[in-house]
Parts: structure tokens; sequence; C-alpha cells
């Protein structure tokens, strides 16, 4: 009984090549625009408000991509922590979505440097003259804040947090690469222990990485169920992409050995992420809701009654509506039409989601959603389809030696 | 078939059969209880009895006889409510969760896992019900008030009201999970009532079984209802311990107000549960003799649940403290450092160490397939889990009003009832562990091809294909068989075969069924699965795990010299597997 | 007319009985089993249940049931205002509604759907069994053929097919009465030719008389013809050789045949294999007697 090795590989070339560059030349100009719309002599309102759309921008893309090759992270952990075998014939494409998260980081950290420097007020507190008791913007709730909200404490969690997650990411790759070379349960077993290890870590330090990068853009307000909401969010994106790239090249010929039991799987998570979702948004929101104390629904008003009020209902009911009405039959699970067409709302409506996490606290009133927006998602998602797809080339399709791997081609 | 990855360790151990399963499984029902089993039945019942002396205590005088007072109008009762509908959780996760994600191993703990969830909503419901005070009006949050006329008039109950919802969530919880539990039993019912002897067994599992078939279509069905309750079952369940903990969270207390209650009840629920389960199946491993089906890695399993939810329990608890400093409310911050430091500093510090460190120390491999081990955390994880829902009740204590200030002491009547359901509930468990299939057959049996040590170790084949092969039909009438196993004594005799040719049969065996007149591929051919079975078992304990299912197929073809066959034979088995 | 059975002691071999059935055109009316075959619905030519459809009417029932009983009881009926909450207006009160309304949702479907799962079996407490046999709901699996449905055969012509596709008993019976047990024609059963005594000794005495580089390694307790060819193969022809062939190296052969071989240990060959080839035959077998299955 011979192990099956597949030797197959993706070559990046053609149409999504140049779709990816022509993505990323859209984003670029956007981002010149809006870039652009700083300069000039404005009023210094006017030229506050385009400051902070164009840092606004690149921190909702930033995270939003960071945050699927995050969740990419985490789900290979699951993979080897919990002994799941199914998704062995789809490892490859997790570890090159994963692999973004090196690159996805550096938007970030400019978007951070800029704030720390004073370039954006992305976040509030970061005004040292609302900590300052003297000053006439002092503020004594966010002034209590203060051991844990500075710069030492934002810098010192968000490397350790990048540290962590790197070295996952190369370890399992590293790996994962000498696995299939070299063969034998040891390397898989590193793999498992890492997992275990990793999976500690990111539990408690995402929780702090959401209220420093995230929930401190709304500096007054708090809620517990925070960093676990902004968790089920980036795991839904990710499982959204994963599945709309496995369709991709299957369309294209790719992974033969993929079969429906395999898709009909990401789809019952795309499924079943999106209902976590949704719980986790309506615990939140209906327990502010129905308490109704004045320091947490001022998180809602602006999103509810303010000028973000149309996207924010949108957002809701395309990441629930269209996942549980049409990904509940189990047939449309299995379909690549279906799947497709729900995975880009579930996209687009996570986008919007990270869009409304960030934007009503910084630009407040100032409602901006046109074309530089998109555009600039789009550049984001050129460059991240070009950095995935290249590293999806380098290696074999199919991982082997891989313990579980002839169980997962027999998967049904 | 399933093929399943060769690092997976067996999940059904020992030599087994799809009718070894049955014997095993049924035994307890056919058999007599042991001196354990009424040792521990006696204790129950003895604490049951109290705890029912309690409870008829409470209704005839009322809840006054509790340690309730004017700030803490909401303890014990409400303390126990949540720790027994927690405990509740893990039976219905195991049955609908992880069949969705395909785990195989629940398939061995589901059935009791599931029966601890009825039992222990039972329980849960008792609270609410007697803290009503006049328990014969219970109906009345159940129905709509209008349809039992007051003075009101049309009135009905506040379905704005947690309280409400949690009526509902409860009820619809008990009644789905009683259901699927039942559609489940009733496939292995049938299995009793068709193995039964006795007549009035045989008509108690013949009603219990609803005339069971297991015909295709039926199982079609079967499968088809479990796959959609267990869909149903899986919002349910994450539902209804986040309506319960939004009892508390929608109300704006400190310390009880806050968003991440839902999911941290529900993850602290299956934490709990688990950890009961875990208690109810090492008792139930030993006492009903399934060590080959409730195996240590089964255990290890259990205690890597118990790790994942115990972290995110942990992970809730360091948010909730956190954030309550972080928010800049003065009220919040209070509650939070009077459950840590106030008069119940003791309850909080034994809530920290159960839930978050002790579970920590099932990190170590060791410790977490050593089933004593196991089975004190498993104690311990409980009892911390009460003293999580008393401290988070306890933050009502210390209200607004500091002349209200009071120090909870329930009274012997509280703590009587709270041991009550305890001993009620293992009464329970333990008659169902005597009546009832304790392990669901019917699942075994579909994964003992891919998870049974013996078909893992491709020490199984098929036995029957060999008999029509080497032109036997077994008869009913037992004497044909027998006759068959014996061949002709004349052509012993005659010849020796090397019978080392047979994949399976050493020098060693070879030498064993010479010594009982088998030398030759013919008399082999000939011989039933059964009778080398026997003799292997006569020749040792070392020999026993040997199957000779395949010999008599291998050595027809060796005697009608079809070497290739036998070799072709040979590869596609796998030591005797197919 | 009584229906005919096959009782079967495996599920694969049941699956591919009927599969033989089916493919030389028997029409397979049924088959009872233990724990549900997968796959043989479309052998058989089943159609799958569509109970999922009905529980999400029912779901859908319990719903619009829930959502509109709210709306009338905390509305129009009796209007309240609790806790400052404005219930007069239903999509402002929404939030509040949805627990109930989820878990009504749920209970509807799932008990409508259960209801309707024993409506459609027809199964209720203390109906009667419709299985053939008892021993199908332990470890027994039924094959049912209705003479009725397959006019092209005569009735020993299924007994003659089901035979062959390897069950342990044949028998016809209505449900509820007895069975009658069926054989089927002689021919339909393969007698061993005497004729191959004499070959098979010959042949199975060859190993033993080869004297040129091969041993017959089987000797080695733990090795079987399988393995014998595996070390064949990778140049361990001899006792001689086997006994200086490190275990590890054995166990990489082994390996490199594939998993199923990997549980062997061939810890004691070499030694074994040391006896062997100085022809100490009598401690070979003493020390067998004390090895395990070779380890």
């Amino acid at each position: 009984m011979g192990a099956h090795y597949i030797e197959e590989k993706y070559t990046f070339s053609g149409i999504a090549k140049t779709l990816s560059y022509v993505l990323m030349l859209i984003g670029l100009v956007s981002l010149v625009f809006l870039a652009m719309g700083m300069m000039g002599d404005h009023s210094e309102e006017a030229h506050h408000i385009a400051n902070s759309r164009f840092w606004t921008n690149l921190m909702i893309n930033g995270f939003f991509f960071f945050g699927i090759s995050l969740a990419a992270i985490f789900f290979l952990s699951i993979h080897y922590a919990a002994e799941v075998a199914w998704s062995t014939v789809i490892k490859r494409l997790m570890e090159a979505i994963s692999a973004y998260i090196i690159p996805g980081a550096i938007p970030l950290i400019i978007v951070f440097i800029g704030a720390s420097l004073h370039w954006n007020h992305i976040y509030h507190w970061m005004d040292p003259h609302v900590m300052d008791p003297s000053s006439e913007h002092y503020d004594a709730i966010i002034a209590g804040k203060k051991p844990f909200l500075n710069q030492l404490s934002f810098w010192g969690f968000t490397i350790v947090f990048f540290i962590g997650c790197f070295w996952a990411q190369k370890a399992y790759r590293k790996r994962s690469i000498a696995e299939d070379n070299e063969g034998g349960l040891k390397i898989h077993m590193k793999n498992f222990n890492a997992s275990a290890v990793f999976l500690v870590f990111f539990g408690y330090f995402l929780m702090i990485i959401t209220w420093l990068w995230i929930m401190s853009i709304d500096t007054h307000w708090f809620s517990t169920l925070f960093g676990w909401y902004i968790f089920s969010g980036i795991w839904i994106s990710f499982m959204t992409v994963m599945t709309m790239l496995i369709l991709y090249l299957k369309r294209n010929g790719y992974m033969s050995y993929v079969n429906k039991k395999h898709i009909h799987d990401m789809g019952k998570w795309m499924f079943g992420i999106s209902f976590l979702w949704t719980y986790l948004w309506f615990s939140q929101f209906m327990l502010i809701w129905y308490a109704d104390i004045p320091e947490e629904v001022t998180y809602y008003i602006p999103r509810f009654f303010g000028p973000y009020k149309g996207l924010f209902l949108t957002m809701v009911f395309m990441n629930f509506a269209f996942p549980m009405l049409l990904l509940m039959d189990s047939d449309n699970k299995m379909n690549p039409f279906w799947l497709t067409f729900v995975g880009i709302i579930i996209f687009v409506g996570h986008w919007i989601d990270t869009y409304l996490l960030i934007t009503p606290a910084v630009m407040k009133d100032h409602f901006h959603f046109g074309l530089l927006e998109v555009g600039l998602m789009l550049g984001f998602l050129g460059f991240f389809m070009w950095f995935v797809l290249r590293t999806l080339s380098k290696e074999n399709l199919l991982v082997k030696h891989n313990p579980y791997l002839e169980e997962s081609l027999h998967h049904h | 078939m399933h093929k399943e990855a060769e690092i997976r360790q067996p999940l059904i151990l020992g030599n087994k059969s799809y009718k070894q399963i049955t014997d095993d499984v049924v035994a307890p029902v056919f058999g007599k209880a042991n001196k354990l089993w009424w040792l521990v039945f006696g204790i129950s019942v003895v604490i049951a009895l109290w705890g029912v002396g309690c409870i008829l205590y409470t209704i005839g005088t009322g809840i006054g006889v509790w340690g309730l007072n004017s700030t803490v109008g909401w303890a014990w009762d409400i303390t126990n409510f949540v720790w027994w509908v927690g405990i509740g959780h893990a039976g219905t996760l195991i049955s609908a969760v992880l069949l969705l994600l395909r785990q195989k191993w629940r398939m061995a703990i589901n059935r009791s896992a599931e029966a601890m969830t009825i039992f222990a909503v039972m329980m849960a419901g008792l609270f609410p019900l007697m803290h009503m005070g006049r328990i014969w009006n219970a109906h009345w949050i159940m129905m709509p008030v209008a349809l039992f006329p007051n003075n009101f008039g049309s009135l009905w109950v506040n379905f704005n009201s947690p309280l409400l919802w949690d009526v509902f969530a409860i009820s619809t919880y008990f009644s789905v999970s009683l259901v699927f539990w039942y559609i489940g039993l009733i496939p292995d019912f049938a299995t009793i009532r068709d193995k039964a002897v006795k007549p009035l067994q045989k008509k108690i599992y013949g009603i219990l079984s609803f005339g069971w078939t297991g015909n295709a279509k039926a199982w079609i069905r079967f499968e088809e209802v479990s796959l959609v309750l267990a869909g149903l079952a899986t919002p349910l369940v994450f539902s209804v311990h986040s309506i319960v903990s939004m009892d508390f969270a929608t109300s704006v207390i400190p310390g009880w107000h806050t968003t991440i209650f839902p999911p941290y009840f529900v993850a602290g629920a299956i934490f709990s549960g688990f950890a009961m389960v875990q208690t109810l199946l090492l008792i139930c491993r030993k006492v009903l003799h399934l060590e080959d089906y409730i195996t240590v890695k089964h255990s290890e399993y259990m205690n890597i649940v118990i790790v994942i939810t115990g972290s995110m329990v942990g992970t809730a608890y360091l948010s909730e403290l956190f954030i309550a400093w972080y928010s800049g409310v003065e009220y919040e911050s209070y509650a939070f450092l009077n459950r840590a430091t106030g008069p119940y500093w003791w309850a909080y510090l034994c809530m920290m160490t159960c839930n978050v460190v002790s579970p920590l120390l099932f990190f170590s491999k060791r410790l977490r397939t050593n089933l004593w081990f196991s089975f004190i955390i498993s104690i311990v994880v409980n009892i911390g889990m009460w003293f999580e829902r008393f401290v988070i009740i306890m933050s009502t204590a210390r209200d607004y009003i500091p002349s209200n200030w009071d120090y909870f002491h329930p009274t012997f009547v509280d703590i009587g009832i709270f041991m009550g359901t305890i001993g009620i509930f293992f009464v329970l468990f333990l008659l169902y562990a005597r009546t009832f299939p304790v392990l669901a057959l019917n699942e075994l049996k579909s994964i003992l091809k891919s998870s049974g040590d013996n078909y893992k170790r491709g020490d199984v084949s098929h036995p029957v294909v060999p008999l029509l092969a080497s032109g036997v039909i077994a008869s009913p009438s037992s004497t044909k068989s027998t006759a068959i196993s014996h061949p002709p004594k004349t052509k012993i005799s005659s010849k020796k075969d090397d019978l080392t040719k047979i994949e399976g049969i050493g020098p060693k065996i070879s030498g064993l069924l010479q010594a009982d007149g088998i030398s030759t591929f013919e008399a082999l051919s000939n011989a039933l699965p059964s009778k080398l079975k026997e003799i292997l078992e006569k020749a040792g304990k070392r020999y026993q795990m040997h199957d000779p299912t395949t010999w008599p197929r291998q050595a027809k073809l060796a005697f009608e010299n079809k070497w290739d066959a036998l070799e072709t034979l040979q590869d596609e088995l796998k030591g005797g597997k197919h | 007319m009584k229906k005919i059975y096959g009782l079967y002691t495996d599920d694969g071999i049941l699956s591919k009985g009927a599969q033989a059935l089916v493919d030389s055109g028997v029409h397979v009316s049924d088959v009872y089993s233990p724990f549900p075959i997968h796959g043989i619905e479309n052998i058989i030519g089943m159609k799958w249940t569509r109970l999922a459809i009905c529980a999400f009417i029912y779901g859908l029932t319990g719903l619009l049931i829930a959502l509109s009983g709210m709306w009338w009881f905390m509305g129009i009926d009796w209007p309240m205002i609790i806790g400052g909450k404005p219930n007069f207006k239903f999509y402002q009160n929404l939030p509040a509604f949805l627990p109930i309304a989820f878990e009504f949702t749920v209970l509807c479907a799932a008990h409508g759907m259960a209801i309707t799962y024993f409506i459609r079996n027809w199964t209720f407490p203390g109906s009667a069994p419709r299985n053939p046999d008892p021993r199908t709901t332990d470890a027994h699996f039924a094959l049912e053929v209705d003479p009725h449905m397959n006019h092209k055969f005569s009735k020993q012509d299924i007994v003659n097919m089901l035979a062959k596709t390897g069950p342990v008993e044949i028998f016809e019976k209505n449900i509820g009465e007895k069975a009658h047990h069926l054989q089927p024609n002689a021919q339909v059963i393969s007698k061993p030719k005497q004729s191959a005594v004499k070959q098979s000794a010959v042949s199975a005495s060859s190993p033993k008389t080869s004297t040129s580089k091969k041993d017959d390694l089987t000797k080695i307790e733990g090795i079987g013809p399988k393995i014998c060819a595996i070390l064949h193969d990778n140049g361990v022809l001899t006792f001689d050789m086997l006994s200086k062939t490190s275990p590890d190296k054995i166990k990489a052969f082994l390996h490199a045949a594939g998993p199923r071989y990997k549980m062997h240990d061939p810890g004691s060959w070499p030694k074994q294999a040391d006896l062997a080839a100085h022809g100490k035959w009598d401690e070979l077998k003493d020390l067998q007697d004390k090895l395990d299955g070779g380890k």
C-alpha cells in the first residue's frame, strides 16, 4: 500500500496575476488620492478630516487582511491540536494564507508609528493633553486608564504579539516543508506541541490586542465580549477566503483529490462560524441595548442613529441572513456557485464590519464612503492575492508524509 | 470503507465483534447488580430521601425556611439551578456538536452524557419551581394567564423578561434533549428486546423500542433525524446557557451586567458538564466493566476539552476583572474588588484555584492520562464551578445601600435540598445504568471497523465467506456444522502440508493445529473459524489475539493449488482484514 | 407469498452481495441491519428522506407563531411598559423577542420532525417489530428479496444467486410467522477436487527442499509468507543473513513495505535465525515457546 504522493504545483500566472497587478494599481491610485486629500490649503477641519480618512482606511484594510492571516494561523493550530484529518489536503493553502501575516503587519505598524508620532489621531488617548490634568482637554476617565493605555504597553503588547504570531507561522511552515522532505512522526508531533502553546498564547493575547488596537479607538467605551467578537469576525473572513481559494484552484484544474466532502466541510464551517459571529454580535448588542447604561450605549448611538445606520444594518443583514438562508441546505454547502455568491457577501460584509469598528470613532459624523475606500480595499486585496498565490506556488500543493494524509484523502 | 490514520489510537479495545459489543453492553441489563452498585445506590437513596424531606418541608412551610435575606434574595437556589443547568450542557454538546465535527470518540460516551443532561436539567428545574413558593400555580408561567382567568382578565406573562426566556429555553432544551436521546435509544432498546429471554423484560423493551425494525429506510430516516436534531441542538446549547446568563446580564447590577456573560457561561457550562461526564463515566467504566469502550484515550479527550473550556473561562475571568477596572465605573470596580477581597474572598479563591489553575495540570500528558487524577480533578472542577455561580450571585450581598449589606448563611434546608438533588441525580443515573444500554450500540458498531483495536491491528476478517466458498452453507442445525469441523480421520494420517504458508500461521500455530488433527490444507479449509479459535484459546492466552477467520479460505486456495490467487488474497488481507 | 431473506454476518459482505444481486437484475426490496450501512440506499435504489425539509417548515411555522404571538400579546391585547421598554412598536422591541422566537422555532422544528419521523416509520409504543430475524438487531444483517418483484426469476434462482453472495442462512418467511430454511442447488457450491491433494502436497513441500540460497524464513515465529517475501526482496535470503541483520534494519524494511507491517516486532528474529542457521531446532523451539508472537 503505497502512500499517495501527488506532485502538483500551482503556477501563478495568467488572469490571476494580471488581476492582482490591476487591483494593486487601483489601490495605489486610491492611496495617492487619499494622500492628496491631505494636501492643499484647506481649512484646518477639512485637513483633519482628510488626514483621518487616509489613516482610518489604512487601518481598516491593514487590520482586515492581517486578521485573515491571523485566523489562518489559529485554524492551522486547531488543525494540529485537535488531530483533525480532513483538512490535511488543504494545509498548504492555510500555510500560504498565514504567510501573509508578515507583510500584512507592515500597514498596521505604519499606522501605529503614525499614531505614536501624532501624524494621525486614530487613538484619541495618545494625545498627551487628554491625560494632562492641567489641560483644558483633560479627560478624567481616559486618564484613569493610563496604566494600560500608554505607549509602552501599546508597543510592548503589540511587539510580543507580532513575535508570537510570526514564530508560529514560521515554525509551522518550516516543519511542514521539512515533513515533506524527511517524513517521520517527530515533525508532526513538534507541530502538535507548538499548536497547544500557541493556542494558549493566542487566547490571552488576542483579547489584549483587540482592546489596545480597536476597542481603545472608542476610548470611553468598553465591552468584555469585544475580543471574542473580533475573533469570530476574523475567523469567518478567513474561512470564506479559504473556501474561495479552494474553489478557484479546483476550477483551474488543480487539487483533484479535494472532493465534495471537503468542500462540504468548508461550507459547514462558513455556515457555522457565521452563526457564531451573529451570536456574539447579538449578545453584545442585546445586552447593551437592554440595560441601556449611558457609558455603554455610546458605542451604538452613532452606528444606529448616526450616518452609519444604513451601513450598519446592511452589514448585520449581509453577515447573518445570507449565510443562514442560502447555506442551510446541505447541497448548497457543496455548490461552487452558492459558496462563491455567499462568500463574496460575507467577505464584503465583514470588511464593512471592520470599517464600522474603526471609522465612527475617528471620523465622527464626517461619514465618507466612496470610491477611494473601495479602491484601497481592492488594492489590499490585490496585494493579498499576489502574496498568497505566490507563496502557494512555491511548494507542492499537497503535503507529503503527514500521518493524517491518507485519512484526509479518503474523507467522506 | 473509512480509512483512518494509523496514528489514531483505537477507540474500542480488545478483540471485539459486533456480537461481542452487544453482549458487553447489554450485560448489565440482563445480569445482576454487583456489590459496588448496591453500595453507591444505597448511599444515593439515603441522600435523596433527605433531600425529598427538605423539599416537602419547604413546600409545606414556605421559602422562609431558606436562608435568604433582603439583599440576597436569590442565593442558594439560583446557584444550584445554574450549576445543574450548566452540567446538563455536556450531553447535548457531545451528541450534537461532536457529531457535526465527526469526533468518533463521542460514540462511547454520548448516551450516558445525554442521560446525565436529562437528569441534570430535571434537578435544575426543581429550584425555580420551589422558589415560586406556590408550586401548584407553576403552570401560570408556562401558559398565558389568559387561559386561567383571574381578576385582571387577559393578562399575559412578560415576554420581555429574561426569566420567561429562561422558562422557554429550559423547557425547549429539556424536551428536545429528551427526544434526541430517546430516538437514539430506540434501536438499542430493540436489540435488548430481541435478546431478552424473560417475557416481562421482552414486553417492556418491546414497548420502549416502538417496534423498531432496522430496515434501510428506517436507518436513512434515523440518520437524517439525528443530523437535523444535532443541527438544531447545537445553537440550542449555546442559546440555553446564554439565556441563563441573561437572567443576570440584562440587569444593571455591577458584576452582573457584562457582555461576555453569554459565551462565558456557555464555556463554563461545557467545562463543568464535561467534568461531570468524566466523573460519571469513570465510575460507570469500573462498575459496569466497560474498560474496553471507555478507554484512557476517551478520558484524555475529555480532559483536553476541560483544559480548553477551562482556559476560556480563565480568559473570561481575567477580562471581566480587567474591564471592571478599565471601564472607570466605580461600582463595577468595587463589585470585583469585593469579590476578591470582601467577605466571600474564600469562595473567590476556591473558584479561581479550582477552575483556572487545576485544569492547567492537564497540559501534562502523564496527568491527563491518569484516571485517578482525572477523576479527582473532575470533582474539583465541579466544586469550582459551583463556587463560580455562588461568587457571581453574592455580588448582591453588598448593594448600593451599605446599611443593607449582609452575609448569607444557608440553613439546613438549603444544604439538604442541594445535597438531595445530588442524591436524586445519582439514584436516577444508577437506575439508568442498570436498565438502559449505556453505550450507543448502533453507533459503536458503525465505528468498529475503523476504530476497533483488532481491526486496526489487522487481526480480523469476515467470519463467514469461507464457509460458502469452501462449499458449506452453515445450516441452523448445529449438528451439521460440527460434523464439518471434524474432517474425516483417514485423510489426516496420509500427509502433512506446510501450514505456515497461510498468512497468520507460524510454526507454533502450525504445530497446534497438527496436534488437533488439522495437518493438511484440505482439513484446514474445512475447519470452522470458531473451531480454530477454540484450538488457539485452549493453547494459551498468547494465542488469543490470533484471528483464524481467513485461514480456511486461504487454505482452500492452497489446497486447490491456486498459489497466485492465494498471494493476491494475502495481498488484500491486512493480516486477515479486508 | 413469502419473502426470501439472506442472513449475513458482515455489512461489507452484505453490501457486495446486494450489489451483485442488483447487477444481475434482482430487485432487492430491503435490508435489515443493527446499524446504518452507509451507501446501501444507492445500491438497492432507495430514495433519501425529505424529513429535513419538514423540519424547516415546522421551524418556520414556530418562528411565525412566536413572533406574531408576542406582537399581539405585548402590543395589542394587553400593552405593557416594563422597565421603560417601549413594547408598542414591535420592531423597536425586537431584540427582546428574539430569544423566545428562537427557542420556539427550535421547539417546533425538533418535535415536529420527531413526530413525523415516528409516523413515517409507523412506529409507536408497543408496535410489533417487523424485522425478519431477531438477530438483525444484534450482529446479523438480512437482505430481503420479494419474489413478487422478481418475476424474471424462479424462487430457486433467487436462492442460488443469494447463496453465491456469502450468506450464513437463507430462509423465507412472512413477518410474524416461522422461517423456512432454503438450500441452494448443489452445483452452486464448488466442491474441492480430490485430485488437487497430491499437487498441493508437492508444491507445499518445495520450500522445505530448496537447498539453494534461500531459507524458509517462515520457520521464525513472527514471520509469515508475506514478510518472508519482503525479507527475500531486501536480500535477506538465509537464516544466517537474517541473524546478522539488526532489528532496526528489519523494521525499516517492514516500514518501507507499508504501514500494515508496522505492528510487527522483529526484535527476536535475528536470535531465532541464529539458532536456525546453526540447526539448533530444539533450542529454537524452546525459545519460541517463551516468545509471544515473535516479540
